[in-house]
């Protein structure tokens, strides 16, 4: 599906991306994570064919891009940081429009807009115009966009920014499902947890360098220092929180329900999910606090 | 070149243009004000105030004007609706492609919408040509309309005094007939600039430097450089002709999505 061979994009002086090579089969789900400057957009976009990169190669399903992004583009779908749609035009005009672009034919595109609206609960905004949409609805309306052509290439800017946890929820069910159908997808955050719930393959990127890639597993067992945040639905304090205390580095988060831990590894979260539980906290979430990838990142 | 995909964009963006009271009321306000209230003053200012008013308020030159005058009042009607009116009207192509044209093309990056569209399968002549189109059919339909209000108007005030209509005439029609040219040469230049300017205000200044000379012809005869006759405006309409050809051809085939994007 993508080949992508020391890819290098300079903006003027600035080098935004340095020999970035790696693979993409059908089938398969790889996920850019790196801080904001890390090169995630400026990667999906020469992908898209957007942008030239100004040195190395990329083939994307078979085809140079962007010599020949022509060929591809009725294959693949992109979705960008911003959700790109018209504001002056309705949810439906929006989606007819781009699926008239990519040649559905009439009857099929309206199940399909129907059918994306139903899976992200939106079908009751179809005819009111983009623009009076709230952000995290207009990001749904941006999401069916990009799954109307049913793309064998899918390539996503953080698409779950701006969505509430039931939508991301289902964007990953989605997707997953896409992906054991066969589409490759290509998925760009700076979430650390949606590498648990989409990826295949990492790429790790950090100014514009791969500084990791490979299966999901093996790479987050290499990252260190995270902070964890659990949320319960009682107050842990005195005893119960003195017996964590001797096992992790933990503090009280913002109230006496928050427990923020200090990890050396990623990999023992579910000891202290079960420390908690043990010490009778009824765990209502477990958060990534140090989202902040950039610390995440240093200790690679 | 999929005209599904051209026909598909071009109505897109008409929809966007006139769902924006911003871009089509200044669009139909100005030329309206042309079309009816010139005429009532041009037809008042003939038979009540005289030439002398004119040479007073506008500066043009007593000769040219008792020229006309001392040949009738059908003559000096024809004068300022054909000599002093017709310029301005031939600006309304202009006006009108320029305001549409830089909502369609920089608009797209100042709303942030150009990376979405550009990733379709649409190619760049698709884009382009439905693009434009989305500019020319309203720049070109709302200036035939003017025209025809603007006739319409002065037939019916001056029609009982002269016992003839002004309009249609010879020179109208050339008038009409060079409309689309403006348009069409209006709008490459616009598709030019849209690679290098980040928004729609940027689009119509730098566009406007560029239309500038295309500006000045309607005016040439204001300024006694030429006379607007039928060769003058047929030698013109070829001109645009060729220069429009010439103008789209470059912006489509130099359109680069990226610069586009990233400007």
């Amino acid at each position: 599906m993508i080949e992508a061979n020391s890819i290098e994009k300079r903006f003027g002086k600035l080098n935004v991306l340095r020999d970035i090579s790696f693979r993409l089969s059908a089938g398969e789900t790889i996920v850019l994570l790196g801080p904001n400057g890390a090169g995630k957009s400026t990667l999906l976009k020469i992908i898209a064919g957007l942008y030239k990169q100004s040195r190395g190669s990329v083939r994307v399903l078979g085809h140079e891009s962007p010599k020949e992004s022509d060929k591809i583009r009725n294959d693949i779908s992109f979705l960008g940081e911003n959700y790109s749609l018209y504001d002056d035009l309705t949810v439906r005009e929006n989606l007819r429009f781009f699926g008239r672009l990519y040649d559905i034919e009439n009857a099929v595109l309206e199940k399909r807009i129907r059918h994306w609206l139903e899976r992200l609960d939106a079908m009751q905004y179809i005819d009111r115009k983009v623009g009076e949409l709230s952000r995290g609805t207009k990001q749904k309306i941006a999401i069916c966009r990009a799954l109307i052509n049913e793309p064998k290439l899918l390539l996503l800017d953080e698409p779950s920014a701006f969505l509430d946890p039931i939508a991301s929820k289902v964007l990953h069910a989605e997707l997953n499902q896409l992906s054991k159908g066969g589409a490759a997808i290509v998925y760009a955050t700076q979430r650390l947890d949606e590498l648990y719930k989409i990826g295949d393959k990492t790429l790790l990127l950090r100014k514009g360098r791969r500084i990791a890639f490979g299966r999901v597993d093996l790479i987050i067992n290499r990252l260190r220092d995270v902070e964890v945040e659990i949320l319960t639905a009682k107050p842990i304090k005195g005893n119960s929180f003195l017996l964590l205390s001797k096992r992790w580095r933990v503090r009280h988060g913002d109230s006496e329900r928050a427990l923020v831990f200090s990890l050396a590894r990623i990999s023992e979260i579910p000891k202290v999910v079960k420390g908690v539980v043990e010490n009778g906290g009824e765990i209502i979430s477990v958060l990534y606090l140090k989202e902040s990838i950039d610390k995440v990142l240093q200790g690679e | 070149m999929n005209y599904s995909h051209v026909f598909d964009i071009a109505i897109k963006d008409m929809r966007e243009a006139f769902s924006s009271i911003s871009i089509y009321g200044p669009m139909l306000g100005i030329p309206l004000f042309f079309a009816i209230v010139l005429p009532i003053f041009t037809v008042y200012i003939s038979q009540y105030a005289g030439a002398a008013l004119f040479t007073r308020v506008l500066g043009i030159s007593a000769a040219s004007i008792s020229q006309y005058a001392s040949q009738g009042k059908f003559i000096f009607v024809r004068f300022f609706s054909i000599d002093i009116l017709g310029p301005i009207f031939l600006t309304m192509p202009i006006i009108t492609a320029t305001v549409i044209a830089a909502d369609s093309f920089a608009g797209e990056k100042e709303r942030r919408t150009a990376e979405s569209l550009l990733s379709t399968p649409a190619t760049n002549t698709e884009l382009l040509v439905g693009k434009s189109l989305a500019s020319f059919i309203p720049a070109v339909a709302l200036t035939f309309v003017i025209y025809a209000v603007y006739a319409l108007v002065t037939n019916y005030l001056t029609i009982a005094s002269f016992g003839m209509a002004v309009f249609p005439n010879i020179l109208w029609y050339m008038m009409l007939a060079n409309s689309p040219f403006l348009a069409l040469t209006t709008i490459g230049m616009i598709v030019l600039v849209s690679s290098r300017v980040r928004n729609i205000k940027e689009a119509q200044q730098i566009s406007s430097l560029l239309v500038l000379p295309i500006l000045v012809i309607p005016f040439i005869s204001v300024f006694n450089v030429a006379t607007l006759n039928f060769w003058f405006l047929f030698e013109m309409m070829l001109v645009l002709m060729a220069t429009s050809a010439v103008v789209l051809y470059i912006s489509i085939r130099f359109f680069d999505r990226e610069r586009f994007i990233v400007a």
